[in-house]
């Protein structure tokens, strides 16, 4: 078993809400790890404390041998930590190539000078740059709107643009905060068969936040379940199903009985 | 080949139109635009693509006319290396400023740089045996390189649109690069951007550090022409006149600063006719323009430019009203 990344006993509080309470998680390289809770449960926090965008009460984060707990945003994507946001963040007047452009730029740094100087090689960097966004954007089937307005993207595009612009940074663990909300099951599918792939072929870890349950069991290699910050059942997918400390938190202690008669 | 032909006459028209006039006053009106473009070249960049809103662009004006001033009168030493010394103390005062007050989020930031502006000022009028207080200093020889003397408006003009060109240059190259679109990604989206690996605070205290470097140029072209700097040019009305060129020309548009220089220049000259009225209707006008044009004129000739060669989409158009509009 090969751990890439390590959550380590973290907590946040925000004022008296307890978003995440002693969280301890162990990341396996090249697999699928969901995410799952009911709404608050503190799902999006964990990405947020990964990622830097909030620092931690307590514990740590550890990428391999490093220990990454505070680094900011910036440094977290650039060790190899890429991710999506739940309420969609592209750079809506950029077209479709522009968003994958900017993510570009943290591997390929044509530096500033370069540019206002606008040297051959800054030329031939941009344009092998620009290739490189085009092949990302077709993996995601959105290359003939390579230069829509990304806000003139229908919902689903944009979701995808998302996850284009965060494979552009080359991660090697791959964060997506509900990637299918919006979507309709024609997209939806797709969007499932290409975190697949992104997996598959690219050797990318996935830590997925998903609320169809459909999805998560159909493509995890294993379940973490937090409720109110808290992880109360972790495992492959089936067991994960018939916990019932899970059954309790979605559904209500009544349903227990009802799950154990099935 | 229609935009070569189209540039060919454009630099014609630059190079005749000196000609045209003949007298100073109007050639000095050619000059202080010229001189304006420089400065709004300089807001663009940190309001326009980095939406970092400045209202103390006129403390690094002076700060870089001040430079020249001193370094010129006290040293003797001549133009270029005047405008050097200005550049390398804006670009300073840009790093040093901007690395504490960055931080400071929306207008936060514009009120930093109001008190900024103010303390500049102060400094220039009290600093007495450096700057000479409140008469300023006096005797600033004109610009020379290799022995020619750009004594008169006529060949001052042509100096100027030399540097301006050059200084356009840069600044269109980096905006039209990949850079720039980080640029506009950090204007748009901080959060997104350091998502993606952009150290936002890097690029917000670089761009600021080239404006001001811009902004310090620009003061050091006015020292020279003007042969005098005094505190009271530097005020942060000034400032806002800066921006108020931005806004009409267009913030974020890579031609905003020539539109805006050009309407501002010839706006504040007519309505020196007015005497005390005149601050009413320049604010009644920029109301009314700000109204009708959200992303002032180049906003305006982006639209032209889309309907004439029926292009479908409009990049990068910040507001909705004009947006809207294809
Ligand atoms: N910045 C913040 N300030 C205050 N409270 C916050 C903040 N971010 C999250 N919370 C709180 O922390 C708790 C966990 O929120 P979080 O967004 O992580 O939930 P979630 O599991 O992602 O929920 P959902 O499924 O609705 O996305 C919630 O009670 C939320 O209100
Ligand atoms: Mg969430």
């Amino acid at each position: 078993m090969d751990i890439v990344l390590t959550i380590e006993d973290v907590s946040k509080n925000f004022g008296g809400i307890s978003a995440v309470k002693n969280l301890s998680i162990e990341v396996e390289k090249n697999k699928i790890l969901s995410i799952i809770g009911p709404n608050g449960a503190g799902k999006t926090t964990v990405f947020n404390l990964l990622t830097g965008f909030y620092k931690p009460d307590k514990g740590r984060f550890r990428y391999g041998e490093l220990d990454i707990t505070g680094f900011p945003p910036h440094k977290v994507a650039d060790i190899g930590i890429a991710r999506t946001f739940q309420n969609i963040k592209i750079f809506p007047w950029m077209t479709a190539l522009d968003n994958v452009l900017v993510a570009r730029q943290l591997r390929e740094r044509t530096g500033l000078f370069r540019s206002m100087f606008r040297t051959a090689g800054l030329i031939k960097k941009e344009s092998s740059s620009a290739d490189k966004a085009m092949e990302i954007l077709k993996h995601f089937h959105i290359a003939d709107k390579f230069d829509f307005q990304a806000k003139n993207l229908s919902y689903g595009d944009q979701r995808k643009l998302e996850m284009a612009r965060a494979l552009a940074t080359e991660p090697k663990i791959l964060l997506l905060d509900e990637p299918t909300a919006g979507m309709n099951s024609n997209e939806s599918e797709e969007c499932v068969r290409v975190i697949y792939n992104i997996k598959d072929k690219l050797g990318i870890t996935i830590i997925l936040i998903e609320h169809d349950m459909n999805i998560v069991m159909h493509v995890s290699d294993k379940v973490v379940v937090l409720d109110h910050g808290e992880k109360i059942a972790e495992g492959n997918p089936g067991d994960v199903q018939k916990d019932k400390a899970v059954i309790k938190a979605y559904l209500g202690e009544e349903f227990i009985a009802y799950a154990e008669n099935q | 080949m229609k935009k070569n032909i189209s540039l060919a006459i454009l630099a014609i028209v630059l190079l005749v139109l000196p000609l045209l006039f003949q007298s100073r006053y109007t050639q000095h009106i050619l000059n202080m635009i010229l001189i304006y473009v420089m400065l709004g070249i300089s807001v663009n960049l940190i309001f326009g693509y980095i939406g970092a809103l400045t209202l103390g662009q006129a403390a690094f004006f002076g700060i870089g006319a001040y430079t020249a001033a001193i370094i010129s009168t006290k040293l003797g030493l001549s133009f270029l290396p005047c405008v050097l010394c200005s550049a390398v103390m804006g670009c300073l005062a840009g790093f040093i400023i901007g690395i504490p007050t960055l931080r400071l989020k929306g207008p936060y930031f514009a009120i930093a740089t109001i008190g900024l502006n103010n303390i500049i000022c102060i400094i220039f009028l009290n600093w007495e045996h450096l700057t000479g207080g409140a008469v300023g200093i006096s005797g600033i020889p004109y610009a020379s390189i290799l022995g020619l003397q750009f004594d008169t408006e006529r060949k001052v003009y042509f100096l100027l649109l030399v540097s301006v060109f050059l200084i356009f240059l840069l600044y269109r190259n980096m905006i039209s690069s990949h850079y720039g679109k980080v640029m506009i990604a950090v204007r748009d989206n901080e959060l997104a951007a350091s998502a993606m690996g952009i150290d936002t605070a890097k690029v917000k205290v670089i761009v600021l550090a080239i404006s001001t470097t811009i902004a310090a140029i620009a003061g050091a072209y006015y020292a020279h022409i003007t042969n005098y700097v005094a505190p009271d040019a530097f005020p942060v009305m000034e400032s806002i006149t800066f921006l108020i060129i931005i806004v009409l020309g267009g913030a974020g548009f890579k031609y905003g600063p020539i539109y805006g220089a050009v309407v501002v220049v010839i706006l504040n000259e007519y309505l020196q006719y007015f005497e005390q009225f005149n601050m009413l209707i320049y604010g009644v006008l920029i109301m009314i323009l700000l109204l009708f044009l959200p992303s002032g004129i180049a906003g305006i000739v982006e639209i032209a430019k889309a309907k004439y060669y029926e292009k479908k989409k409009i990049y990068y158009l910040k507001e909705v009203g004009i947006d809207e509009m294809k």
